[in-house]
């Protein structure tokens, strides 16, 4: 199904499964979608939303009633309320700072504190989230070369940043309190380009797509320090850039870009480990995100 | 009738029938064995058998024969098995399950939404809208 958008990449899905939303990247929009609950066939919500330059990263906030839009070319973050009835996305006014080139956006469990990875000039912006959803700056957090996505671990002690220039993952302790993150030293090498960093739902293991050389590294969580551990690699397709867990964590669905495909994985549940639990199933040209309905 | 519920009534009706038939051959070996006023020393007599202390006795020994044969039989398979490196099979888990219905992809390329529906048992992605077409190859 068409998005009515040039380069659509990031999909995010409100919470009761009822609207998606795509960022269009060159088109500087937004698509929505409603989901039908017993098919899931899509339809598209009238025109894609205008946004700002370059939506490279879109999330549902914490209260699952705002999407928030990274927009790389433009270095801030705006926010959409979204109509719980159509889906339809109204604009809020204003705009949040980031740094250069923001690439990604992720909430901290306890939906306190929003983190940005800014690819150019290799930091993360942190910020507070009030009750109505609004971001306050709080600050920048000095990352790895080129950071290219960021996740949280569930517990919300600490944070992970895949660098791409340098195929590290940097891991970080995160103050409850402050928000403020302390890197965990030294960086583990990941594989050729990471570009996203997923950890499963009970914190134990993280997954990295490694796009230069089509693999998916598993890291051991050090549950006391975040400490992470490289414990296997798989070969995923051509540009693998996302992986998507379900809910259980026993199931990862990877998008690869190059391949135009998708690969399910089953996770080994004592050791995080990937095995490919099929052949890889095409999907359109430049696969390169994949969300769950549940 | 619901299919199950036949089957069920199926193999009641064959196990009553079993029993009935065991209870009839019952009946007809006590009708045959021993005639009334007649011995049973009489009838193992008659068949050969000798007395019926003898026959009993002889019974009791051959029955803690086979049985130390059949337990020292027993004792060696089991320990032959362990030096083979023999382990009794483990229950198989039952396979996971996934908790995801659909998956939405998007491609870059093509600025397309693909749908699939993910198979509860396989866990494999089936396409309803949106997949590309496979290119036709000469």
């Amino acid at each position: 199904m068409s998005t009515g958008g040039t380069n659509s990449r990031v999909i995010a899905v409100e919470p009761s499964g009822r609207f998606a939303y795509v960022a269009n990247v060159v088109s500087n929009d937004i698509s929505v979608f409603s989901i039908d609950p017993n098919t899931s066939s899509l339809s598209l919500v009238g025109s894609p939303v205008p946004a700002e330059a370059g939506p490279e990263f879109i999330a549902i906030g914490p209260t699952g009633k705002l999407l928030y839009v990274v927009n790389q070319n433009s270095n801030h973050i705006t926010a959409f309320s979204i109509d719980s009835n159509t889906g339809a996305l109204t604009p809020l006014p204003g705009q949040v700072p980031t740094d250069d080139a923001p690439v990604a956006i992720s909430f901290d469990p306890s939906g306190q504190f929003a983190y940005v990875a800014n690819f150019i000039s290799g930091d993360v912006t942190a910020y507070r989230v009030d009750s109505t959803g609004a971001l306050a700056l709080l600050g920048a957090i000095p990352a790895d070369v080129n950071p290219s996505s960021i996740t949280m671990h569930p517990s919300g002690k600490f944070a992970y940043i895949t660098s791409l220039a340098s195929n590290e993952i940097t891991a970080f302790q995160v103050s409850q309190v402050s928000g403020g993150w302390t890197p965990l030293s030294p960086s583990v090498a990941t594989g050729q380009g990471p570009t996203s960093a997923t950890v499963d739902p009970q914190g134990r293991f993280v997954y990295v797509t490694n796009a230069i050389e089509g693999t998916i590294t598993t890291f051991a969580v050090d549950g006391a320090n975040g400490a992470l551990t490289l414990s296997s690699t798989v070969p995923a397709g051509t540009i693998p850039v996302a992986l998507t867990l379900d809910s259980s964590g026993r199931f990862a669905y990877v998008a690869n870009e190059g391949s135009n495909n998708v690969i399910t994985f089953t996770v080994d549940s004592s050791t995080g480990a990937l095995t490919p639990s099929g052949p890889p199933v095409d999907a359109g040209a430049g696969s390169s995100w994949v969300a769950l309905i549940e | 009738m619901h299919f199950a519920n036949f089957f069920v009534a199926k193999k009641f009706t064959e196990k009553r029938r079993v029993v009935r038939n065991n209870i009839g051959n019952l009946e007809s070996t006590k009708a045959v064995g021993i005639a009334p006023g007649e011995t049973r020393s009489q009838v193992a007599a008659a068949s050969g058998l000798g007395s019926s202390s003898r026959f009993q006795r002889k019974r009791t020994g051959m029955s803690k024969r086979k049985f130390a044969c059949s337990t020292l039989i027993l004792i060696l398979l089991t320990v032959l098995l362990v030096a083979c490196g023999y382990s009794a099979p483990q229950s198989t888990p039952p396979p996971p399950t996934g908790t995801a219905r659909f998956a939405l992809v998007s491609n870059l390329t093509d600025n397309t939404i693909s749908t699939f529906a993910i198979d509860s048992q396989m866990h494999g992605l089936r396409c309803l809208q949106g997949a590309r077409t496979p290119e036709l190859l000469p």
